[in-house]
């Protein structure tokens, strides 16, 4: 394992009663990579993200970050140690306005030396601050649920579908605040189906199929891979 | 910041002046007990369901456990009324400690065993078995004790510190990350937020409060069987006040309890049966027109309670 | 010990019927309707007063009584549900609401009935003991065995065998989509309500036998005796009831053969401890939340 290896997935498996959604997924994030994780729906992308955020406890397998054992830990502990992300389908606290989302997480947080004020503004969520967030859109919610991950200030952010229902132009302005908190020095795993998204905020990508990584390297020549080329069309 | 924590002094200091004066222009003490023991019940929920989204069902047992933990240590260990209050508060908070785990459960399952738990104290306690600890079905008597007025203005310090508790929760760190883990836990965690921790510190809040309320009941009443202190209807009556003034708020569950408890006393308790008629369609009425509180009609009129 | 555990089984079919309804219910409605132990009393009284009047038999009150609180629950559903389901918390809500309604039912009963126990004395189902394993048990016993298996295959015939059963069965699965596939959501609740109620009632026929005595306050015993029962059996499956029942019966029996005086406990116990240590009952769904 070289030195600059942020976090080390290794061999992680995950099975639901009878039905094994991850068998043994390795991976490195080093640090300041920007990672794409692609696969088709089931593959176990997000069941992956649910394991490294503590969400689920692995099966079997390790999750190291910073060379520390991280697999089982509790979310709240995991993001004290300075992993956040994004949900899918957008989780704010509906009843809580805009700035108390935010206030949420950087209270709570152990390390965090951002402030509410440059987050939204950062997020162009500050004129809606004191807006209840169930009353933002969708695109608004994704943001901030981006918002309340970095009131926690991550080194490593998990980002999780974060393009899927926005507009080609809302596609343009995630993916430029993405490039913003890389240039930061935030690492990155970004699980996305929109390719050209991921194309703009990754360098390098691998693609899950079954609960198994098949394919490591450039999103161009995974688009070349005969493996990759047979699950996406159908075998 | 600075002018929040005034203003919850000034309410403090309001509400304290109201219940110190009540005796003089409201002659039925007995009466004014009761209003503050279930104004101090309806805040314990409101903790937890306003705050967590649990709802309690079985809170009555916390209050039950209280008044034996603290009329057990006055009879067999000779304390001092205060000191025996103090004593069924500890007793309530180990229950709620022993009870913790229920709060695995969600939704109506969480309701329902908190209910089964408070049913299963009390058949415990009423059992003919234990009678040589508990005293059995045939209750509790306290006749060295008994002091209406000491009593009285020992539930008035109480109500008061139920009324902080719930001014603190409101403005801090601690309540914001309840209110967040009842919108949705799982962000709450990924937010830094211990949820579980948080929980249940918000569930022995909860307990230990109905257990000094019920501590302070049996020192005032002095005489009473299990069933008064373990009946499910002090459960309902604190969820329902509660709820219909609006619950997350400080001022709703007051409101509740004194208009629906001076509704029911105004119905009178003669007649038992026509009592529980009355207060069952007051119940359903309520559900069914009002379900989120008058503080949500407030709301909608763009009026912030309090 | 054998006979605990015969006396356990025809109990536990009879707990079965007790709780089959609240099953139902709430695997449809995701609501715990806290009034059902109170349709138990209505049937109940329901059975004593068609007898004491006119000598009708218990088992004719029975399909009576059932038939008229099918009607009745179908109004009440649609004059109470639909009006919860949008507040923001209509699980937490609707155990209110059904609470106040079980309130309501008790003081009706109290008003027209009085506090004293009613039941039916006279021996409408013969004097002589049937024999079963050896065993020699009161012929009601038996006759509510049986009657609670039809009961059961009943519901089983409905839920399985017919169209309205097989939307009924989707609408428990997942709300959401039984109501994107073009389900009549309230239309299909509603009746298994009505059904859910009209089980209690048949049950409470067959209570002046099975539990001694009719009195108004027996309704909030049941319902926590009929949530324990269904949550052993797995909450939302309603011929997980059965398994429930049957292991209920034969608990009581056992406990009221060796431990009398601890024997009221049992069903609170009995809940708090599978639904902490095996939350999904005997047949498996999440209950539990993050």
């Amino acid at each position: 394992m070289s030195s600059d290896v942020m976090l080390q997935v290794a061999a992680v498996e995950k099975s639901f009663g009878g039905f094994q959604a991850l068998r043994g997924v390795s991976l490195d994030v080093a640090q300041g990579q920007a990672l794409g994780l692609v696969g088709p729906n089931g593959s176990g992308k997000t069941t992956l993200i649910n394991v490294i955020s503590g969400i689920y406890r692995p099966s079997a397998g390790h999750v190291r970050f910073l060379g520390r054992q991280i697999g089982g830990l509790t979310s709240d502990r995991v993001s004290h140690l300075g992993i956040n992300r994004t949900f899918q389908v957008p989780k704010p606290f509906g009843s809580l306005t805009v700035r108390q989302n935010v206030d949420v997480a950087l209270s709570h947080s152990r390390r965090s030396r951002r402030k509410a004020e440059d987050i939204l503004a950062f997020l162009d969520l500050a004129a809606m601050q004191d807006r209840e967030a169930s009353s933002l859109n969708t695109a608004q919610q994704k943001l901030l649920d981006l918002g309340r991950a970095l009131a926690t200030d991550p080194r490593m952010l998990l980002v999780d579908e974060l393009g899927a229902g926005l507009s080609p132009a809302d596609l343009d302005i995630v993916a430029a605040k993405l490039n913003a908190l890389r240039q930061e020095g935030i690492t990155m795993l970004v699980v996305e189906h929109l390719l050209g998204f991921l194309a703009k905020v990754t360098d390098d990508v691998i693609v899950m199929n079954a609960g198994q990584e098949i394919f490591y390297g450039k999103l161009e020549a995974a688009a070349e891979d005969p493996k990759v080329v047979e699950v996406f069309l159908g075998g | 910041m600075r002018r929040g924590v005034w203003r919850d002094g000034a309410i403090l200091l309001a509400v304290a002046v109201v219940l110190l004066l009540l005796p003089k222009a409201y002659s039925n003490q007995m009466l004014l007990f009761q209003l503050m023991v279930y104004l101090a019940l309806s805040q314990g929920v409101n903790i937890l369901y306003g705050f967590t989204g649990y709802l309690p069902f079985g809170y009555v047992g916390f209050f039950g456990i209280g008044a034996y933990g603290a009329s057990l240590a006055m009879l067999d260990l000779h304390f001092a009324p205060l000191l025996g209050i103090l004593a069924g508060a500890v007793v309530a908070l180990l229950l709620g400690l022993l009870l913790s785990p229920l709060l695995r459960l969600s939704g109506a399952y969480f309701a329902i065993a908190s209910l089964a738990a408070s049913q299963a104290v009390y058949l415990v306690i009423a059992n003919p078995s234990l009678q040589n600890i508990t005293y059995g079905p045939y209750g509790i008597q306290l006749p060295n004790q008994f002091n209406p007025i000491a009593s009285y203005y020992t539930m008035v310090v109480v109500l008061l510190l139920a009324v902080g508790v719930v001014l603190y929760i409101r403005r801090s760190r601690f309540g914001m990350a309840l209110q967040a883990m009842r919108d949705d836990p799982v962000s709450a965690a990924m937010s830094g937020v211990p949820v579980v921790r948080e929980r249940i510190a918000a569930w022995l809040i909860s307990a230990a409060l109905a257990g000094v309320v019920g501590g302070v009941f049996a020192w005032q009443t002095s005489v009473f069987y299990p069933d008064a202190v373990f009946t499910l209807s002090i459960s309902i009556f604190a969820i329902v006040f509660a709820l219909f003034g609006g619950v997350g708020t400080l001022l709703g569950p007051m409101f509740g309890t004194v208009v629906l408890f001076g509704m029911y006393n105004m119905i009178g308790i003669s007649d038992p049966q026509y009592f529980q008629l009355i207060y069952g369609l007051l119940i359903v009425a309520l559900v069914i027109f009002l379900p989120d509180g008058v503080a949500s009609l407030l709301r909608k009129k763009g009026i912030h309670v309090l | 010990m054998l006979y605990a555990l015969v006396a356990g089984i025809l109990f536990g079919l009879y707990y079965a019927l007790i709780s089959l309804g609240l099953n139902l219910s709430f695997g449809v409605l995701r609501m715990v309707n806290l009034a059902h132990g109170d349709f138990v009393m209505i049937g109940g009284f329901t059975a004593v007063v068609l007898y004491s009047s006119w000598h009708v038999h218990p088992l004719v009150s029975l399909v009576l009584g059932a038939a008229a609180v099918f009607v009745v629950g179908i109004a009440l559903y649609y004059l109470l549900v639909p009006r919860i389901a949008t507040t923001k918390d209509p699980e937490m809500i609707s155990l209110v609401l059904f609470f106040g309604l079980s309130q309501v039912i008790e003081a009706l009963a109290v008003i027209h009935f009085g506090n004293n126990e009613q039941s039916i004395f006279d021996p409408v189902f013969g004097t002589q003991p049937v024999s079963l394993l050896g065993q020699s048990l009161p012929a009601v016993w038996l006759v509510s065995g049986l009657v609670s298996l039809v009961a059961l295959a009943l519901v089983y015939l409905y839920l399985y065998r017919s169209r309205l059963g097989y939307s009924t069965r989707a609408v428990m699965a997942s709300r959401e989509e039984a109501e994107v596939s073009g389900i009549n959501l309230h239309r299909v609740s509603a009746i298994a309500f009505g059904i859910g109620l009209g089980l209690a009632a048949a049950a409470g026929a067959l209570a002046p036998f099975m539990l001694g005595g009719i009195t108004p306050d027996i309704g909030t015993g049941l319902t926590t005796t009929a949530f324990a029962v269904i949550v052993l059996g797995s909450l939302g499956n309603p011929m997980g009831t059965i398994a429930g029942g049957l292991i209920y019966g034969i608990a009581l029996m056992l406990m009221q053969t060796y431990l009398p005086s601890w024997a009221s406990l049992l069903p609170y116990v009995l809940l708090l401890l599978v639904l902490l240590v095996r939350p999904s009952g005997l047949f498996g769904r999440q209950v539990r939340s993050a």
